[in-house]
């Protein structure tokens, strides 16, 4: 297998333009050698014409009447050519030429016969044979008469030439026409690869292009100007996907400062506390104090770490899902109670429409993580003494819960930039500390990873609402019957 | 000297206070860009130490709204993103300085101490008037080679006064660089400062130093001068 697209093309066609030109030339020199050999055939049958011509039939004899010069070439003893006739069974003539030799005798009365044969002085000849009978009678009274006699005679005739000039020209013909076609073929050769140079110039300018792209710098794009329009929709796709790299690593650079700038502010509170605190001697409760708040900064900074693990394992697909019967209501209760000491303390209103059994096939675990964001941002962004709305239910198979909070100052049109990371209404900093803006992201990617969605919606008087759907999943009902009460349900 | 410091976080603006508060300063703070303008237009800070993330106002709003106001203060940004355009960005608004989060505090401290010198000209962290020497890194003085024991704010006082030699500083001036607790600048705390000031770096008849001009203020500078 050639690798190489010029040298391939280069092969094909000059195979195709040798076997083209070969059998073109054959073509060529079959139709030429057929109408020489009939030519040179005709010529020979109007030489044997001719000598029939001149038979006499005198009485029961037949005489050939000609003149030595008007047919010299049967008479001259260089390369002259032959005839010799018969009367069954006897010779009747001989050609000068002949001498005492004999030209090989014909089969009577199968019409005109050729046949190659050496001839008497040895070159290569061909003979055509013809029978006939003359229709010239010579009268005893010396009177010519064209009638036919009753016991006219019929002759055979062989005349013979020599074919060397016939095969000669044939040959010279051959060695032409092979001469031109190899001449041609090269020719084309030559031309084919100017050519197929040229067509392929445009791929190998790509493949420079590309050879010269690189990783630190992906906001090149390959010329797509003058490429062929066969290559135009490779050039296009590159692009495509170089912009999709592009993009995709501009997002990790971007992901990688954002992460390096939320860990750096906190490490920043770290060092300084330590540093201040053990500029001079203090009491007791100032060191306890000091040791506090850096364990309160070091425990943020490890949620936020925790966040973006599960963010980057949910993105690389590295987290299962483990289906298990749930009680939604139940998780919801169970989720809450770490919030709720927080939301009293802010003053919030709370009101709960989640009556319980909830009965979904999910996984916990991830709905866990998904409500835990949703109530910390519920609490931590409600205004102060403000409304936490927190509802859940099946609506046919789907399990909807949304959690709202008033107090919003998130825009309608910011909606879309909530769930990328690090993205972040701007009041959401007066409440530091966790909230760096990866809750949401990770909701976003635990719904989708749970086959649900996430939705948010913000309204007037500042409500803001997150609603996930999920698939409740196939639920055992529970199936109660007069003849076996079910074991779970109680007697009434 | 009085700072400003601008920072959301708030362990973080703790600290920075704390730290600033011990070594001698008087120290304001804000936690978002608002607030922080609003101190800004209060009362002459020597330094703002500002962060550019903050909510409600970012910090380089910040900077340009004080520039704009032609503040005098020096301002050292604090960033947490460490490419050059944002440094660029914040020089060019008219920072006098940047420190990449995170740093060491003794260099945020450094750093702050020369914005101070330069907001007074002062090249040398040793400001000399006649025998006396005041050593603004190691906060040391001497008089006659000797070392004086000066309280916190008596060494504030004194390094404010000696950033400003052979000019005349007035109490407001002084109230609103070096003092950051509750009481009116009307009161007489300034006068009781530089009573105690006096009487310890103008010990055993050496020439006086601290001159008061009346309805004036105050003035450190060597007799002969006046």
């Amino acid at each position: 297998m050639i690798r190489s697209l010029r040298i391939r093309l280069l092969i094909h066609t000059s195979l195709a333009v040798a076997v083209i030109l070969g059998l073109l030339c054959a073509s060529l020199y079959f139709s030429m050698w057929k109408s020489t050999e009939s030519d040179f055939n005709l010529a020979l049958l109007a030489k044997a014409r001719a000598v029939a011509s001149t038979a006499e039939q005198h009485g029961q004899k037949i005489i050939f009447d000609y003149a030595p010069g008007q047919m010299p070439q049967f008479v001259t003893p260089d390369h002259p050519d032959y005839f010799q006739a018969w009367i069954e069974p006897d010779v009747v003539i001989r050609s000068p030429s002949l001498k005492q030799n004999d030209l090989p005798r014909p089969p009577e009365g199968t019409g005109t016969i050729y046949a190659d044969l050496t001839l008497p002085d040895g070159r290569p000849g061909r003979a055509v044979s013809m029978s006939f009978v003359t229709t010239i009678e010579l009268r005893a009274e010396g009177n010519t008469s064209e009638t036919e006699t009753e016991d006219a005679r019929t002759i055979v005739l062989s005349v013979a030439t020599g074919t060397i000039r016939l095969h000669r020209t044939l040959q010279d013909l051959g060695w032409l026409l092979i001469g031109l076609c190899s001449l041609a073929v090269v020719v084309s050769g030559i031309v084919l690869v100017v050519i197929v140079g040229r067509a392929v110039r445009p791929v190998e300018r790509i493949a420079r292009d590309i050879d010269q792209l690189r990783e630190s710098d992906l906001s090149t794009r390959l010329r797509s100007n003058d490429v062929p329009l066969e290559l135009q929709p490779v050039v296009e796709k590159l692009n495509g996907l170089l912009s999709r790299l592009e993009s995709a690593f501009s997002r990790e650079k971007a992901f990688t400062a954002d992460v390096a700038h939320e860990l750096r502010t906190p490490l920043t509170a770290l060092l300084t506390t330590f540093e201040v605190v053990r500029s001079r001697p203090r009491e007791e409760a100032d060191y306890m104090s000091a040791i506090d708040k850096c364990r309160n900064v070091a425990q943020q900074m490890q949620a936020m770490v925790e966040t973006l693990l599960m963010l980057a394992r949910a993105e690389a697909g590295q987290l299962s899902l483990k289906l298990q019967s749930t009680d939604a209501a139940d998780l919801l209760d169970d989720c809450w109670a770490l919030f709720s000491p927080r939301a009293e303390a802010r003053g919030l209103n709370v009101q709960w429409q989640a009556a319980g059994p909830i009965p979904i096939q999910t996984d916990p675990e991830k709905l866990r993580i998904i409500l835990h964001n949703l109530f910390d941002n519920a609490v931590s962004y409600a205004d102060e003494a403000g409304t936490l709305r927190i509802s859940a239910k099946v609506i046919g198979n789907e399990f909807q819960a949304e959690v709202a909070n008033t107090g919003s100052r998130v825009a309608a049109e910011q909606s879309s930039h909530l769930f990328q990371r690090f993205w972040r209404g701007d009041q959401a900093r007066a409440n530091v500390g966790i909230h760096c803006g990866l809750g949401l992201s990770l909701c976003e990617r635990l719904t989708r990873l749970l086959k649900g969605k996430i939705e948010v919606q913000t309204a007037e008087q500042g409500w803001f609402t997150v609603r996930i759907t999920l698939p409740a999943g196939r639920v055992e009902q529970p199936v109660v019957s007069a003849a076996e009460p079910h074991p779970h349900s109680l007697p009434v | 000297m009085r700072l400003l410091v601008v920072e959301d976080f708030q362990p973080l603006r703790e600290s920075l206070t704390q730290g600033f508060r011990e070594a001698g300063y008087a120290v304001d703070e804000a936690s978002d860009g608002q607030t922080a303008l609003w101190h800004a237009r209060a009362g002459e800070h020597d330094v703002i130490v500002l962060d550019i993330m903050l909510p409600k106002l970012d910090g380089l709003s910040v900077l340009r709204q004080l520039r704009e106001q032609r503040s005098p203060s020096q301002v050292l940004l604090l960033t947490a993103r460490d490419t050059a355009e944002d440094k660029i960005n914040g020089l060019e608004l008219g920072a006098d300085d940047y420190l990449v989060k995170p740093f060491l505090f003794a260099e945020l401290l450094a750093r702050v101490k020369a914005l101070v010198r330069r907001k007074y000209e002062t090249k040398s962290t040793i400001i000399r008037i006649a025998d006396l020497e005041v050593d603004t890194s190691h906060r040391s003085v001497r008089r006659g080679g000797k070392p004086i024991d000066l309280s916190g704010r008596e060494y504030a006082l004194l390094e404010y006064l000696a950033h400003n030699t052979d000019r005349v500083v007035s109490r407001t001036d002084i109230w609103q660089h070096v003092y950051d607790f509750n009481a009116s600048p009307e009161s007489n705390v300034v006068d009781v400062y530089i009573g105690l000031l006096r009487k310890k770096i103008e010990r055993a008849g050496s020439p006086r130093l601290i001159h008061t001009r009346r309805g004036q203020g105050y003035i450190l500078a060597e007799m002969e001068a006046w």
